[in-house]
């Protein structure tokens, strides 16, 4: 995972403010990272079912990684967090953690995305007791369990 | 990834939050949909917390006490107030039932300022380097990878100075 298009030096406004509020230390959250047999086949399951694009690929695409944008030069510009998939050599993985979280707006119509693009809904989307956020549970079609979170509707 | 105790503080935050989480959404709004946290997994969720706060400098924001599953939220941040008002993507904890995963993908990517420094915290704090910092090409990136004290790989990044 090498963000050459994440120096600090291309950092805009939002980026410097994201920097100040993760500076503690010097660490700040650069990836989260999924593992797929194909590569390829799985980030064409990212960009059509959560709209992300590509941003960078290194050692000949057995590594890609992924952010949000309009277009792929928003995307590279995007200074938040990436979505990176890496070659592994199978994935017959029995790791039921969700790595990849994502917040949403409506997770209904991600639901039916996901499904439309290959993966899977674990269960249909739920409430969780009162507090009004619904979550969704799903998996890709490489095996890796994911997360939705959407918030109450004011 | 629920909300029990105080549970609509991180992610009701990035909704509602001033400039930087405004930035944020609209950065990562495509079709609706943003990162919200890198996940891993423990079988001790509370001590495996404390190595992320001793080795990264991360402060808990929230934590879910469902009977035998906790899911402890963490965030950066110079006080656990300013931790909870970061809207920047968490990193979390989530219970399993076994540490014994043989799986080689390192789920969390951070980015260091001082990969030797933090090499070192994450040595003192219990975890473990996995060899030589890597240079990339003729980037001047370094790459660091460890792993925490439950076997969950991790990857450093330190970018060219």
């Amino acid at each position: 995972m090498i963000g050459i298009n994440k120096t600090f030096s291309r950092l805009g406004l939002a980026a410097a403010l994201i920097m100040a509020m993760n500076a503690q230390a010097g660490v700040t959250l650069n990836a989260t990272r999924v593992g797929a047999a194909d590569v390829a086949a799985l980030e064409k399951f990212y960009e059509t079912a959560f709209g992300m694009q590509e941003v960078q690929r290194i050692n000949n695409g057995l590594e890609v990684m992924l952010n949000f944008g309009d277009t792929v030069v928003a995307a590279k510009a995007n200074p938040g967090a990436q979505v990176v998939i890496l070659h592994r050599e199978s994935d017959d993985q029995k790791d039921t953690i969700a790595h990849v979280i994502f917040n949403v707006t409506d997770i209904q119509a991600t639901a039916a995305a996901i499904t439309a693009a290959g993966g899977k809904m674990e269960r249909a989307p739920f409430v969780f007791g009162n507090t009004g956020i619904t979550i969704g549970l799903a998996v890709d079609p490489a095996g890796n369990h994911i997360e939705m979170l959407q918030q109450p509707k004011h | 990834m629920i909300g029990i105790r105080n549970p609509l503080t991180r992610r009701t935050a990035a909704w509602a939050a001033g400039l930087g989480a405004s930035l944020l959404v609209a950065l990562g709004a495509q079709a609706g949909v943003a990162l919200n946290a890198a996940r891993v997994g423990a079988m001790d969720v509370a001590a495996l917390a404390k190595f992320y706060e001793a080795a990264f400098g991360l402060q808990e924001v929230n934590r879910l006490e469902l009977p035998g599953r906790l899911e402890i939220m963490l965030n950066f941040g110079d006080s656990v107030a300013a931790a909870k008002a970061n809207s920047a993507p968490q990193i979390v904890i989530m219970h399993r039932d076994a540490d014994d995963l043989k799986d080689s993908v390192p789920h969390m990517i951070l980015n260091v300022t001082d990969l030797a420094a933090t090499s070192a915290a994450i040595t003192a704090a219990g975890g473990k380097i996995e060899g030589k910092p890597i240079p990339f090409g003729k980037s001047g990136m370094l790459i660091g990878f460890a792993s925490d004290p439950v076997g969950n790989r991790l990857e450093l990044i330190q970018q060219a100075h």
